[in-house]
């Protein structure tokens, strides 16, 4: 069945992959092999997700994004967002926003919560656009390799938020500081507006789990609304370089997460302060 | 360096016979005495050469394994390398987990009080480690191993094996080489991969494709060899050089996927055992064929050398599994 899946993904690819597009997949694919990678990232797929994904990046959400000068242009790096919306569609956006802005081109690995590998269909394609499950030696593996990642520092609590906590930051995991740290990567602080509109949460059904999700939303809307999203990335910071943090030093590493969650709090405050209105 | 004298178990299986074709065209190797399974000694087509004695001994035995070891014949012997494990996994018993845990335990205890054996090399197998969704893909030699009591024989027997040595690193008289290979995909190696794509239908769990690694014969005998003249101890991942998704594999080897819901699988696995007498367990196999795992053999590379050289020779394995 993936077999064929693969044959139909390079095939739509052809005809469905705008050339511009094509050519960033092209430039991304250039140093690594056409083979799926250890984690099963495959080139093809992620130009799949790329049109894919086009109607909702381009015409749905209408993604406007600013910064993305800030992210470096070679080494390892960490972009760390705030979470909401439900559905993790702020990750899927953002992944698009770096694939198609970034210059030289770069893919942001997203980093998932152990429950999705569970996940039947989910794990198999998300594995293929280059989403990796978040044990540490996989993170440590691909930082070594000078990889991109993008990590959740809220988790699981961020996205499930109700629509009362909007734009709230929940508990800000530091285990990013530390690998940052330990592997010299830079960490691009991310505020995204949009989705913690998108789908309201209103409830969660915990005892019933499905297909290894780990709740049931009640949302008040059946589908996500087509509320824009507004992306900023700030300015890197090298948790290696700064005065002070240790990745040995738990106490060091809590007050650099202080920091880069007040640094992600005033992104979406700015974002939020010059945004018209939920859809423009 | 002075030349070594090697005593090897399971000398009639495909990776004994490889290993001793290896090990007679070195130099640096002086003499081997091969163990060979008393019922296969008559029947059993051996190389000949004047390196190279072959001694009918049954492992289980203890009482002449211990004559054997302490006997003329293995005066001089400087490296054990112990293959011998059962490889059907549906076998199961008192006799399988003898050879596969005990007569490791007594021949292991009976080098350590031989006069000249100083390395004891073991290959090992990477179905031990636990494969899960909150472990990681990427597998090195400190990843978990898998210690459930529910599983089959062929893996708990692997796991005791394998832990016995681990056990003995640094404390015991001998250098131990614990070599934890991957899936080595051919027949006769115990592959259950191999198993897997020789008893149709190939049942998947649906919804998953998960990346494997593949050994080739001929990488599994280059550690091994490798290892013999690695001076230290300690325990190494060997990968294979092909890693893809499972569907690719077995795309390349023309199998068609017959995919089941993981509580279908599980029971429908039992019953193709049965009535195909297939030797794939899918129960040793879950983990990997959900979550995947990948061995990168980072230490196998630094210390030994090895560097995985030799990719599946795809046109003969679609012979052998015609």
């Amino acid at each position: 069945m993936f077999a064929t899946l693969n044959h139909c993904v390079s095939l739509s690819n052809r005809w469905l992959l705008p050339r511009r597009l094509q050519q960033r997949v092209n430039e991304l694919m250039a140093t690594r092999s056409n083979e799926p990678d250890l984690f099963g990232m495959q080139g093809s797929w992620v130009g799949f997700s790329l049109w894919f994904h086009r109607f909702l990046y381009d015409y749905y959400f209408r993604v406007q994004s600013s910064g993305i000068e800030h992210v470096p242009a070679r080494g390892p790096v960490i972009f760390t967002p705030n979470h909401g919306g439900t559905i993790p569609l702020d990750g899927i956006m953002l992944y698009q926003d770096i694939l198609r802005r970034c210059e030289p081109v770069r893919l942001a690995r997203p980093v998932a919560d152990y429950f999705v590998p569970k996940m039947p269909f989910v794990s198999a394609v998300f594995s293929r656009v280059g989403v990796v499950s978040g044990s540490r030696s996989n993170l440590e593996y691909l930082l070594q390799r000078g990889e991109t990642l993008m990590i959740f520092p809220e988790g699981l609590p961020g996205i499930a938020k109700t629509y009362r906590d909007r734009y709230k930051l929940q508990d800000w995991r530091p285990g990013h500081i530390e690998l940052a740290a330990k592997y010299r990567a830079a960490i691009v602080p991310v505020g995204i507006v949009g989705p913690d509109e998108q789908m309201p949460l209103l409830a969660k059904l915990q005892s019933f789990q499905f297909l290894g999700a780990p709740y049931i939303p009640i949302t008040a809307t059946p589908l996500p609304m087509p509320v824009r999203y507004h992306i900023r990335y700030g300015e890197a910071v090298y948790p290696h370089q700064t005065l002070g943090c240790d990745p040995q030093d738990p106490r060091s590493i809590q007050a650099f997460a202080k920091l880069l969650r007040g640094k992600v709090m005033r992104l979406i405050e700015q974002g939020l302060s010059d945004r018209k209105g939920l859809f423009q | 360096m002075k030349a070594i004298q090697v005593l090897l178990t399971a000398a009639s299986t495909e990776l004994g016979q490889r290993l001793i074709h290896s090990l007679v065209n070195d130099k640096r190797v002086a003499r081997i005495v091969a163990l060979i399974e008393p019922k296969c000694y008559p029947n059993a087509r051996l190389l000949s050469h004047r390196k190279l004695s072959y001694e009918p001994i049954d492992l289980i035995h203890e009482r002449a394994i211990k004559q054997f070891i302490f006997g003329p014949k293995c005066r001089g012997l400087t490296h054990l390398v112990h293959l011998a494990m059962h490889r059907d996994a549906l076998l199961s018993g008192r006799r399988y987990h003898r050879l596969n845990v005990e007569a490791l335990r007594q021949l292991f205890q009976l080098a350590e009080d031989h006069p000249s054996l100083s390395h004891f090399i073991f290959r090992s197998w990477s179905e031990i480690y636990e494969l899960h969704s909150y472990l990681p893909n990427i597998l090195d030699e400190e990843h978990p191993i898998d210690y459930s009591a529910r599983r089959p024989q062929w893996l708990r027997d692997r796991v005791a094996a394998d832990q016995f040595l681990c056990a003995k690193l640094g404390v015991s008289p001998l250098k131990v080489k614990i070599l934890r290979c991957a899936d080595c995909l051919a027949p006769g190696y115990g592959s259950q991969l191999y198993a897997f794509l020789h008893s149709l239908p190939c049942l998947v769990p649906l919804g998953y494709d998960p990346v494997v690694n593949v050994l080739s014969p001929d990488d599994l005998t280059d550690a091994l060899l490798r290892a013999c003249f690695f001076p230290g101890e300690g325990v190494f991942a060997i990968p294979g050089r092909d890693s893809m998704p499972l569907s690719e594999l077995m795309e390349r080897c023309h199998r068609a996927a017959v995919p089941l819901p993981d509580p279908v699988l599980q029971w429908a696995d039992r019953l193709k055992q049965k009535l195909a007498r297939s030797t794939f367990c899918y129960e040793i196999s879950r983990g990997l064929f959900h979550y995947g795992g990948v061995m990168t053999g980072a230490k196998a590379e630094q210390l030994l050398g090895y560097r995985a050289s030799h990719p599946i020779d795809w046109p003969l394995l679609n012979e052998q599994l015609r």
